[in-house]
C-alpha cells in the first residue's frame, strides 16, 4: 500500500485554493504564507503533515478565516485518501 | 419504489393556508404517505401556525419549515403565501434542530447533526439540506461548519430564512418546533444521488480590487479608498447607459443600484462567488449580506435580467446532470431575494424556466436572504444572488 502522506506533495498554490471560496484566492494564499513563516516552512509544495500544520496555524484565527482553515483540514484529507 | 415529488401553494390565513396545502398535497400524493414536507411560509403566515396542522397531517414525514421573502411553485411567484413541496417514496429522511447559532454556531451544527441517523446501507447516497437564520450572521460559518461534519460525500443544499425584507427576524422549523438563531439540518438518503445545481447571472465588469479594511460584513476601504467612492468610478459608464448616475444617486436608489453592480469573489478557479451589497454609510462604507475579509481580492460585477434568467435555467441543468442519467420528478429552488429584486415581475420566468429545464416536473422554493450549495468534495458554500436547485429522481 502506498503511503501518500509522504509520496504526494501539494502546491503552495493548491492548499490555498481550499480556503479561496470563502476568502479569496489572494488572501488565502497570504494567510498560507504567513503561516509558512511562521512555522518555517519555505517548500514551493507541502507533504500531508505540513499542510495540515499550517492549516492548524490558520484555524486559530477567529472567526470566518479559522472556521475556514478547519474546513480545508478535511479537504486536504480527501486530498490525500484519494491520492 | 420510486420518488414522488408534490407541490403546493397558498395564501390567506395562517389556518386556511394550511388547509389548502394539505389538500392539495394530498390530491397529488394519492395513496402515498410523503417522507419529507418542506415548508415555506411568509410572515403573514407565521410558522407556529402553519406546521403543526401540516405535521398531524403526515405523522410519517419529517417536517421542515423556513419564513421566507417570496413563496412560488411551478404555479407562480407570489408574496405573502405559502409554498411546500412534499416527497413520497423510497427516502429515508432524518433531521435535528440546532440553537443559538449566534453564540455559538459550533455547538448549534452539533446539536443539529445529532438529529441525522446513521446512514442507510440500502440508501447509499446521503444529501444534506440546511435552512438556517441569517441574521444570526453567520451564514457562511454554519455551512462550512456542517459541511465537515457531514464530511466531503455529503453534498449540501439550502438557504437561509427570510422575513419579507423586514430584517427583523427570521425562523426556521422542524416539526412543531420553531426558532430564530437557529439551523435545521436534514439528511435525505436515497438510493439513487440527487442532482444539485447552482449557478449566478453576474459577469466581471470591473478589474481585481483589494479589500484593505473590513469587519465582519462591512466593508470600509477598496484599494485604500472609501469602498463606494470605488464602485461609483467603477460602474460609472455602465450605469449611465442604463439611465443613472451613481454618483448623484438619491439615497433611496442606493439599494437597487447595488444589486445590479455585486462584488464578485476572486476564487482563483471558476466563477467569482457573488457577495451582496446591501447599502452604503455615510463614510463610504459598504455592508454586505455575508462577511468579506480584509485582504480579499473582489471584482465589482454587473447583471442584466436576462442572465438572471439564463442563470436559473442553467442552475437547473446542472442539477438534471448531476442526475446521472435519471428522469427529475421534482426539485427544490432557493432562489435570493435580490434576484427577484433585480427581475421584479420577470422573476417568475426565472422560476418557469427551472421548471420546464427540468422537464415541467413539479417545483417549490422560497426567496432567500443566502443560498447553500455545496456539492460532494467541493469548495463552494453560502452564496448571494444565486440559485440552487435541488432535484429528485423520479
Amino acid at each position: 500500500m502506498v503511503d501518500n502522506s509522504t509520496s504526494l506533495r501539494l502546491p503552495r498554490l493548491e492548499l490555498s485554493k481550499l480556503m479561496s471560496q470563502t476568502m479569496g484566492l489572494e488572501k488565502a494564499d497570504a494567510m498560507v504564507a504567513e503561516a509558512m513563516t511562521a512555522l518555517q516552512l519555505s517548500t514551493a509544495d507541502v507533504n500531508q503533515e505540513e499542510a495540515l500544520r499550517i492549516l492548524e496555524h490558520i484555524a486559530a484565527q477567529p472567526g470566518l478565516v479559522g472556521i475556514s482553515a478547519r474546513f480545508a483540514k478535511g479537504r486536504v484529507h480527501l486530498r490525500w485518501s484519494n491520492g | 419504489m420510486a420518488l414522488h415529488v408534490a407541490t403546493a401553494l397558498a395564501g390567506g390565513a395562517a389556518q386556511d393556508a394550511a388547509g389548502a396545502i394539505i389538500k392539495e398535497l394530498g390530491a397529488q400524493l394519492g395513496a402515498h404517505q410523503p417522507r419529507l414536507v418542506v415548508v415555506f411560509a411568509s410572515t403573514q403566515q407565521p410558522l407556529e401556525a402553519v406546521l403543526p396542522p401540516i405535521s398531524k397531517a403526515y405523522p410519517q414525514a419529517v417536517v421542515l419549515g423556513s419564513s421566507t421573502a417570496g413563496e412560488f411553485t411551478e404555479r407562480g411567484d407570489r408574496k405573502g403565501h405559502v409554498s411546500a413541496l412534499a416527497v413520497s417514496g423510497d427516502v429515508g429522511v432524518s433531521a435535528g434542530l440546532g440553537r443559538g447559532l449566534g453564540a455559538d454556531a459550533d455547538a448549534a451544527v452539533r446539536t443539529a447533526a445529532a438529529g441525522l441517523a446513521p446512514l442507510d446501507p440500502t440508501r447509499p447516497f446521503r444529501t444534506a439540506l440546511m435552512l438556517l437564520d441569517p441574521l444570526a450572521g453567520v451564514s457562511e460559518e454554519v455551512t462550512l461548519l456542517a459541511a465537515a461534519h457531514l464530511g466531503e460525500k455529503v453534498p449540501l443544499a439550502g438557504g437561509a430564512a427570510g422575513d419579507d425584507l423586514k430584517m427583523t427576524r427570521t425562523f426556521v422549523a422542524l416539526g412543531n418546533q420553531v426558532a430564530h438563531d437557529a439551523l435545521v439540518l436534514a439528511a435525505l438518503d436515497t438510493s439513487e444521488p440527487l442532482g444539485l445545481g447552482v449557478n449566478h447571472g453576474h459577469t466581471p465588469l470591473s478589474q481585481t480590487f483589494t479589500v484593505t479594511k473590513a469587519h465582519g460584513a462591512t466593508v470600509e476601504t477598496i484599494n485604500n479608498r472609501p469602498a463606494w467612492d470605488v464602485w461609483v468610478e467603477a460602474t460609472q459608464q455602465d450605469a449611465r447607459a442604463r439611465g443613472m448616475d451613481p454618483a448623484t444617486l438619491p439615497a433611496a436608489d442606493v439599494g437597487a443600484f447595488l444589486l445590479l453592480y455585486e462584488a464578485g469573489l476572486d476564487t482563483g478557479d471558476g466563477p467569482l462567488k457573488i457577495r451582496a451589497p446591501l447599502s452604503k454609510a455615510p463614510n463610504g462604507a459598504i455592508s454586505f449580506a455575508c462577511g468579506i475579509p480584509q485582504g480579499a481580492s473582489i471584482r465589482i460585477t454587473r447583471s442584466v435580467a436576462q442572465a438572471q434568467v439564463d442563470s436559473a435555467r442553467a442552475a437547473a441543468a446542472m442539477a438534471k446532470k448531476a442526475l446521472r442519467g435519471k428522469t427529475p420528478g421534482g426539485a427544490l429552488v432557493f432562489d435570493c431575494i435580490c434576484r427577484n429584486l433585480i427581475l421584479k415581475d420577470g422573476f417568475a420566468s426565472a422560476v418557469d424556466a427551472i421548471h420546464k429545464e427540468l422537464g415541467s416536473v413539479p417545483v417549490a422554493g422560497f426567496e432567500t436572504y443566502g443560498e447553500v450549495a455545496l456539492n460532494a468534495g467541493d469548495m463552494s458554500g453560502f452564496h448571494n444572488t444565486t440559485t440552487v436547485v435541488l432535484a429528485f429522481p423520479r
